[in-house]
Protein backbone atom coordinates (compact mmCIF):
# COMPACT_ATOMS: atom_id res chain seq x y z
CA UNK A 1 0.00 0.00 0.00
CA UNK A 2 2.63 2.01 0.84
CA UNK A 3 3.94 2.02 -2.88
CA UNK A 4 0.64 3.84 -4.07
CA UNK A 5 0.96 7.03 -5.30
CA UNK A 6 1.09 9.87 -3.26
CA UNK A 7 -2.72 10.68 -2.72
CA UNK A 8 -1.85 14.55 -2.94
CA UNK A 9 -5.25 15.64 -3.61
CA UNK A 10 -7.28 13.52 -1.16
CA UNK A 11 -4.97 14.78 1.28
CA UNK A 12 -5.29 17.96 0.62
CA UNK A 13 -9.49 17.89 0.55
CA UNK A 14 -8.70 15.82 3.75
CA UNK A 15 -6.65 18.78 5.53
CA UNK A 16 -8.76 21.65 4.26
CA UNK A 17 -11.87 19.89 5.21
CA UNK A 18 -14.57 22.37 6.51
CA UNK A 19 -15.75 20.17 9.27
CA UNK A 20 -12.41 19.72 10.45
CA UNK A 21 -12.71 15.70 10.66
CA UNK A 22 -8.92 14.94 9.30
CA UNK A 23 -7.82 12.04 8.42
CA UNK A 24 -11.29 10.52 9.19
CA UNK A 25 -12.72 11.75 6.15
CA UNK A 26 -10.00 9.62 4.15
CA UNK A 27 -10.48 6.67 2.59
CA UNK A 28 -9.42 3.49 4.26
CA UNK A 29 -6.52 2.75 1.54
CA UNK A 30 -5.57 6.23 1.63
CA UNK A 31 -5.63 6.28 5.78
CA UNK A 32 -3.65 3.10 5.47
CA UNK A 33 -0.99 4.87 2.93
CA UNK A 34 -0.94 7.80 5.35
CA UNK A 35 0.08 5.78 7.96
CA UNK A 36 2.78 4.09 6.30
CA UNK A 37 4.23 6.63 4.42
CA UNK A 38 6.37 9.37 6.69
CA UNK A 39 6.38 11.95 3.88
CA UNK A 40 2.61 11.83 3.77
CA UNK A 41 2.11 12.39 7.17
CA UNK A 42 4.42 15.17 7.30
CA UNK A 43 2.88 16.67 4.47
CA UNK A 44 -0.74 16.29 5.83
CA UNK A 45 0.45 17.45 9.14
CA UNK A 46 1.59 20.44 7.60
CA UNK A 47 -1.10 21.42 5.62
CA UNK A 48 -3.44 21.02 8.91
CA UNK A 49 -1.26 23.27 10.38
CA UNK A 50 -1.09 25.91 7.71
CA UNK A 51 -5.51 25.54 7.72
CA UNK A 52 -4.96 26.63 11.77
CA UNK A 53 -2.75 29.55 11.08
CA UNK A 54 -5.45 30.20 8.16
CA UNK A 55 -8.12 30.11 10.28
CA UNK A 56 -6.14 32.68 13.09
CA UNK A 57 -6.78 35.36 10.87
CA UNK A 58 -9.18 37.50 12.43
CA UNK A 59 -12.64 37.86 10.27
CA UNK A 60 -13.77 40.92 11.13
CA UNK A 61 -12.10 43.86 10.15
CA UNK A 62 -12.29 46.67 13.54
CA UNK A 63 -14.23 49.63 12.65
CA UNK A 64 -16.50 51.73 15.07
CA UNK A 65 -19.93 52.38 14.88
CA UNK A 66 -19.52 55.58 13.59
CA UNK A 67 -17.30 54.31 10.65
CA UNK A 68 -19.60 51.11 9.78
CA UNK A 69 -22.44 54.09 9.74
CA UNK A 70 -21.02 56.26 7.34
CA UNK A 71 -20.40 53.66 5.11
CA UNK A 72 -23.70 52.17 5.07
CA UNK A 73 -25.59 55.48 5.27
CA UNK A 74 -23.17 56.13 1.94
CA UNK A 75 -24.39 53.13 -0.02
CA UNK A 76 -27.84 53.32 0.92
CA UNK A 77 -27.94 57.07 -0.70
CA UNK A 78 -26.00 55.45 -3.95
CA UNK A 79 -28.65 52.75 -4.06
CA UNK A 80 -31.67 55.25 -3.28
CA UNK A 81 -30.25 57.70 -6.04
CA UNK A 82 -29.81 54.68 -8.66
CA UNK A 83 -33.38 53.51 -8.07
CA UNK A 84 -35.11 56.24 -8.59
CA UNK A 85 -33.64 57.74 -11.75
CA UNK A 86 -35.73 54.82 -14.32
CA UNK A 87 -32.99 55.61 -16.45
CA UNK A 88 -29.00 55.27 -16.81
CA UNK A 89 -26.90 58.17 -16.97
CA UNK A 90 -25.37 56.20 -20.46
CA UNK A 91 -28.54 55.62 -21.47
CA UNK A 92 -29.57 58.92 -21.26
CA UNK A 93 -26.33 60.52 -22.70
CA UNK A 94 -27.15 58.29 -25.50
CA UNK A 95 -30.51 59.30 -26.50
CA UNK A 96 -29.85 63.46 -25.88
CA UNK A 97 -26.39 62.81 -28.62
CA UNK A 98 -28.98 60.88 -30.91
CA UNK A 99 -31.55 63.68 -30.58
CA UNK A 100 -28.89 66.64 -31.12
CA UNK A 101 -28.00 64.60 -34.05
CA UNK A 102 -31.21 63.70 -35.78
CA UNK A 103 -31.40 67.97 -35.02
CA UNK A 104 -28.62 69.09 -36.21
CA UNK A 105 -28.82 66.94 -39.59
CA UNK A 106 -32.62 68.60 -39.98
CA UNK A 107 -31.22 71.54 -39.53
CA UNK A 108 -28.46 71.17 -41.94
CA UNK A 109 -31.13 69.35 -44.90
CA UNK A 110 -33.35 72.62 -44.23
CA UNK A 111 -30.39 74.89 -45.03
CA UNK A 112 -29.47 72.77 -48.25
CA UNK A 113 -32.58 72.05 -49.47
CA UNK A 114 -34.45 75.38 -48.58
CA UNK A 115 -37.51 75.08 -46.46
CA UNK A 116 -39.99 74.12 -48.91
CA UNK A 117 -37.08 71.21 -50.62
CA UNK A 118 -36.82 70.30 -47.26
CA UNK A 119 -40.61 69.90 -46.62
CA UNK A 120 -40.82 68.10 -50.12
CA UNK A 121 -37.94 65.67 -48.57
CA UNK A 122 -39.93 65.00 -45.70
CA UNK A 123 -43.58 64.54 -47.44
CA UNK A 124 -41.67 62.12 -49.73
CA UNK A 125 -39.70 60.02 -47.38
CA UNK A 126 -43.21 59.68 -45.09
CA UNK A 127 -45.24 58.66 -48.20
CA UNK A 128 -42.67 56.48 -49.05
CA UNK A 129 -42.07 54.64 -45.73
CA UNK A 130 -45.17 52.22 -45.73
CA UNK A 131 -43.62 51.10 -49.07
CA UNK A 132 -40.16 50.85 -48.33
CA UNK A 133 -41.09 48.78 -45.34
CA UNK A 134 -42.90 46.82 -47.64
CA UNK A 135 -39.95 46.10 -49.81
CA UNK A 136 -37.63 45.41 -47.34
CA UNK A 137 -40.47 42.85 -45.51
CA UNK A 138 -40.92 41.15 -49.34
CA UNK A 139 -36.53 41.02 -50.07
CA UNK A 140 -36.07 39.44 -46.68
CA UNK A 141 -38.95 36.86 -47.52
CA UNK A 142 -37.95 36.27 -50.76
CA UNK A 143 -34.01 35.59 -49.72
CA UNK A 144 -35.27 33.05 -46.85
CA UNK A 145 -37.23 31.13 -49.37
CA UNK A 146 -34.16 30.95 -51.81
CA UNK A 147 -32.29 29.93 -48.79
CA UNK A 148 -34.51 27.18 -48.14
CA UNK A 149 -34.67 25.71 -51.78
CA UNK A 150 -31.01 25.76 -51.79
CA UNK A 151 -31.08 23.31 -49.17
CA UNK B 1 -22.53 41.22 19.63
CA UNK B 2 -24.48 43.23 22.83
CA UNK B 3 -27.20 41.35 24.15
CA UNK B 4 -29.56 44.28 23.41
CA UNK B 5 -29.42 44.31 20.00
CA UNK B 6 -32.12 42.53 17.96
CA UNK B 7 -31.75 39.15 17.23
CA UNK B 8 -30.71 39.00 13.24
CA UNK B 9 -33.94 37.00 12.08
CA UNK B 10 -36.42 40.24 13.24
CA UNK B 11 -33.65 42.93 11.48
CA UNK B 12 -34.12 40.50 8.14
CA UNK B 13 -37.95 40.64 8.75
CA UNK B 14 -37.86 44.59 9.02
CA UNK B 15 -35.38 45.40 6.52
CA UNK B 16 -38.12 43.53 4.33
CA UNK B 17 -41.12 45.66 5.46
CA UNK B 18 -39.74 48.94 6.91
CA UNK B 19 -36.40 50.86 6.62
CA UNK B 20 -33.91 48.36 8.92
CA UNK B 21 -31.89 47.59 6.03
CA UNK B 22 -28.99 50.43 7.81
CA UNK B 23 -28.81 48.48 10.97
CA UNK B 24 -28.48 45.21 8.69
CA UNK B 25 -25.72 46.30 6.79
CA UNK B 26 -23.89 47.73 10.06
CA UNK B 27 -24.38 44.37 11.50
CA UNK B 28 -22.42 42.79 8.48
CA UNK B 29 -19.92 45.59 7.66
CA UNK B 30 -17.12 44.51 9.61
CA UNK B 31 -17.15 41.18 8.59
CA UNK B 32 -17.36 42.42 5.03
CA UNK B 33 -14.77 44.62 4.98
CA UNK B 34 -12.44 42.23 6.86
CA UNK B 35 -13.24 39.79 3.58
CA UNK B 36 -12.56 42.28 1.03
CA UNK B 37 -9.91 43.74 2.60
CA UNK B 38 -7.84 39.75 2.89
CA UNK B 39 -9.53 39.63 -0.41
CA UNK B 40 -8.15 42.55 -2.27
CA UNK B 41 -5.20 43.07 0.10
CA UNK B 42 -5.62 46.91 -0.35
CA UNK B 43 -7.40 48.96 1.68
CA UNK B 44 -9.10 51.54 -0.28
CA UNK B 45 -10.25 48.75 -2.67
CA UNK B 46 -11.55 46.77 -0.42
CA UNK B 47 -13.90 49.60 0.49
CA UNK B 48 -14.55 50.47 -2.70
CA UNK B 49 -15.68 46.35 -2.75
CA UNK B 50 -17.70 47.09 0.41
CA UNK B 51 -19.48 49.81 -0.78
CA UNK B 52 -20.63 48.01 -3.98
CA UNK B 53 -21.38 44.72 -2.52
CA UNK B 54 -23.74 47.31 -0.07
CA UNK B 55 -25.33 48.64 -3.26
CA UNK B 56 -25.82 45.24 -4.32
CA UNK B 57 -27.67 43.69 -1.48
CA UNK B 58 -29.85 46.55 -0.81
CA UNK B 59 -31.15 46.51 -4.93
CA UNK B 60 -31.48 42.86 -4.37
CA UNK B 61 -32.64 42.42 -1.08
CA UNK B 62 -36.24 41.38 -1.75
CA UNK B 63 -34.57 38.75 -3.50
CA UNK B 64 -33.00 37.34 -1.23
CA UNK B 65 -34.44 33.89 0.67
CA UNK B 66 -32.64 33.81 3.91
CA UNK B 67 -32.12 29.60 4.88
CA UNK B 68 -34.45 28.22 7.44
CA UNK B 69 -32.62 28.61 10.75
CA UNK B 70 -30.00 30.33 9.93
CA UNK B 71 -31.10 33.58 8.46
CA UNK B 72 -27.39 34.91 9.77
CA UNK B 73 -24.80 33.03 8.26
CA UNK B 74 -26.58 32.40 5.05
CA UNK B 75 -26.78 36.25 5.00
CA UNK B 76 -23.48 36.23 5.51
CA UNK B 77 -22.28 33.74 2.70
CA UNK B 78 -24.84 35.72 0.52
CA UNK B 79 -23.06 39.01 0.84
CA UNK B 80 -19.60 36.97 0.46
CA UNK B 81 -20.70 35.77 -2.74
CA UNK B 82 -21.61 39.53 -3.94
CA UNK B 83 -18.08 40.69 -2.84
CA UNK B 84 -16.50 38.21 -5.00
CA UNK B 85 -18.62 39.24 -8.21
CA UNK B 86 -17.82 42.44 -7.25
CA UNK B 87 -14.13 42.11 -7.06
CA UNK B 88 -14.12 40.10 -10.07
CA UNK B 89 -16.05 42.79 -12.45
CA UNK B 90 -13.60 45.33 -10.91
CA UNK B 91 -10.48 43.33 -11.69
CA UNK B 92 -11.96 42.17 -15.38
CA UNK B 93 -12.48 46.30 -15.74
CA UNK B 94 -9.21 47.08 -14.68
CA UNK B 95 -5.36 45.86 -14.55
CA UNK B 96 -4.95 47.79 -10.65
CA UNK B 97 -2.83 45.68 -9.28
CA UNK B 98 -1.87 46.02 -5.31
CA UNK B 99 1.17 47.74 -4.55
CA UNK B 100 3.18 46.03 -1.54
CA UNK B 101 3.44 49.27 0.33
CA UNK B 102 -0.45 49.39 0.85
CA UNK B 103 -0.39 46.47 3.51
CA UNK B 104 -3.67 47.27 5.21
CA UNK B 105 -3.61 48.69 8.65
CA UNK B 106 -3.26 45.87 11.10
CA UNK B 107 -4.12 47.78 14.05
CA UNK B 108 -7.38 47.98 12.01
CA UNK B 109 -7.90 44.16 11.82
CA UNK B 110 -7.71 42.70 15.37
CA UNK B 111 -10.59 42.10 16.92
CA UNK B 112 -12.57 43.87 19.66
CA UNK B 113 -11.72 41.29 22.31
CA UNK B 114 -7.51 42.16 21.34
CA UNK B 115 -8.56 45.58 22.57
CA UNK B 116 -7.17 45.01 25.85
CA UNK B 117 -4.04 43.06 25.75
CA UNK B 118 -0.84 45.21 26.14
CA UNK B 119 0.90 47.90 23.64
CA UNK B 120 3.85 44.84 23.34
CA UNK B 121 1.21 41.59 22.62
CA UNK B 122 -0.68 43.73 19.93
CA UNK B 123 2.78 44.85 18.28
CA UNK B 124 3.77 41.23 18.30
CA UNK B 125 0.11 39.84 16.54
CA UNK B 126 0.35 42.95 14.30
CA UNK B 127 3.63 41.54 13.23
CA UNK B 128 2.70 38.01 12.96
CA UNK B 129 -0.99 39.33 11.03
CA UNK B 130 1.73 41.29 8.86
CA UNK B 131 3.05 37.99 8.09
CA UNK B 132 -0.11 36.37 7.16
CA UNK B 133 -0.97 39.03 5.09
CA UNK B 134 2.18 38.60 3.20
CA UNK B 135 1.68 35.19 2.45
CA UNK B 136 -1.66 35.13 1.49
CA UNK B 137 -0.50 37.92 -1.24
CA UNK B 138 1.45 34.72 -3.09
CA UNK B 139 -1.91 33.67 -4.32
CA UNK B 140 -3.44 35.22 -7.41
CA UNK B 141 -7.05 37.25 -6.32
CA UNK B 142 -8.84 33.69 -8.32
CA UNK B 143 -7.01 31.97 -5.76
CA UNK B 144 -7.42 33.54 -2.55
CA UNK B 145 -11.04 34.45 -3.48
CA UNK B 146 -11.59 30.76 -3.86
CA UNK B 147 -9.40 29.82 -0.55
CA UNK B 148 -10.75 32.19 1.79
CA UNK B 149 -14.68 31.25 0.65
CA UNK B 150 -13.45 27.59 1.31
CA UNK B 151 -11.60 28.31 4.52
CA UNK B 152 -13.37 30.95 6.22
CA UNK B 153 -16.75 30.32 5.29
CA UNK B 154 -17.27 26.59 4.24
CA UNK B 155 -18.31 26.82 0.82
CA UNK B 156 -19.02 23.95 -1.37
CA UNK B 157 -17.05 23.41 -4.37
CA UNK B 158 -20.10 24.30 -6.77
CA UNK B 159 -21.36 27.33 -4.13
CA UNK B 160 -17.40 28.44 -5.25
CA UNK B 161 -17.33 28.11 -8.60
CA UNK B 162 -20.74 29.95 -8.92
CA UNK B 163 -19.46 33.03 -7.07
CA UNK B 164 -16.24 32.99 -8.99
CA UNK B 165 -18.25 31.98 -12.55
CA UNK B 166 -15.87 28.38 -13.01
CA UNK B 167 -16.90 24.81 -13.16
CA UNK B 168 -16.50 23.16 -9.95
CA UNK B 169 -13.73 21.59 -10.68
CA UNK B 170 -11.83 24.36 -11.46
CA UNK B 171 -12.80 25.89 -8.16
CA UNK B 172 -11.29 22.52 -6.06
CA UNK B 173 -8.30 23.07 -8.12
CA UNK B 174 -8.36 26.76 -7.12
CA UNK B 175 -8.31 25.98 -3.46
CA UNK B 176 -6.22 22.52 -3.84
CA UNK B 177 -3.26 25.17 -5.10
CA UNK B 178 -4.06 28.15 -2.81
CA UNK B 179 -3.93 25.78 0.15
CA UNK B 180 -0.24 24.17 -0.83
CA UNK B 181 0.99 27.62 -1.85
CA UNK B 182 -0.09 28.71 1.29
CA UNK B 183 1.14 26.32 3.53
CA UNK B 184 4.76 26.82 1.03
CA UNK B 185 4.42 30.19 2.12
CA UNK B 186 4.15 30.01 5.66
CA UNK B 187 6.46 27.01 5.48
CA UNK B 188 9.35 29.39 3.97
CA UNK B 189 8.56 31.87 6.29
CA UNK B 190 9.09 29.21 9.48
CA UNK B 191 5.14 29.73 10.99
CA UNK B 192 4.61 26.12 10.31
Amino acid sequence: MENMRHPLDELIEAAWDVSDAGAGTLTAPVREHLEACAECRRFFAELRSARLVALSIPLEAKVTREESGAAVKQAIQVAVAAASSGVSTDEKIGFATMALGLLGLQTLLVIVLKPAGFLILEGLLNWMAPFTFYAIFRASRRSAEREEGSA
Amino acid sequence: MGSSEPAFEDLFRASQSAGAVEALLSRVYPALLGYATRLTLDKDLAEDVCQETMIRIITNLKRFRPAAGRAESSFRAWAVTIATNVYRDMLRKSSRTVPVEQVPDDANLLPASRRSETAEEIALESIRQEALFDALRVLSGQQRAAFMMRTYYGFTYREIGEACGCPEGTAKSRVHSAALAFRDELEKRGML
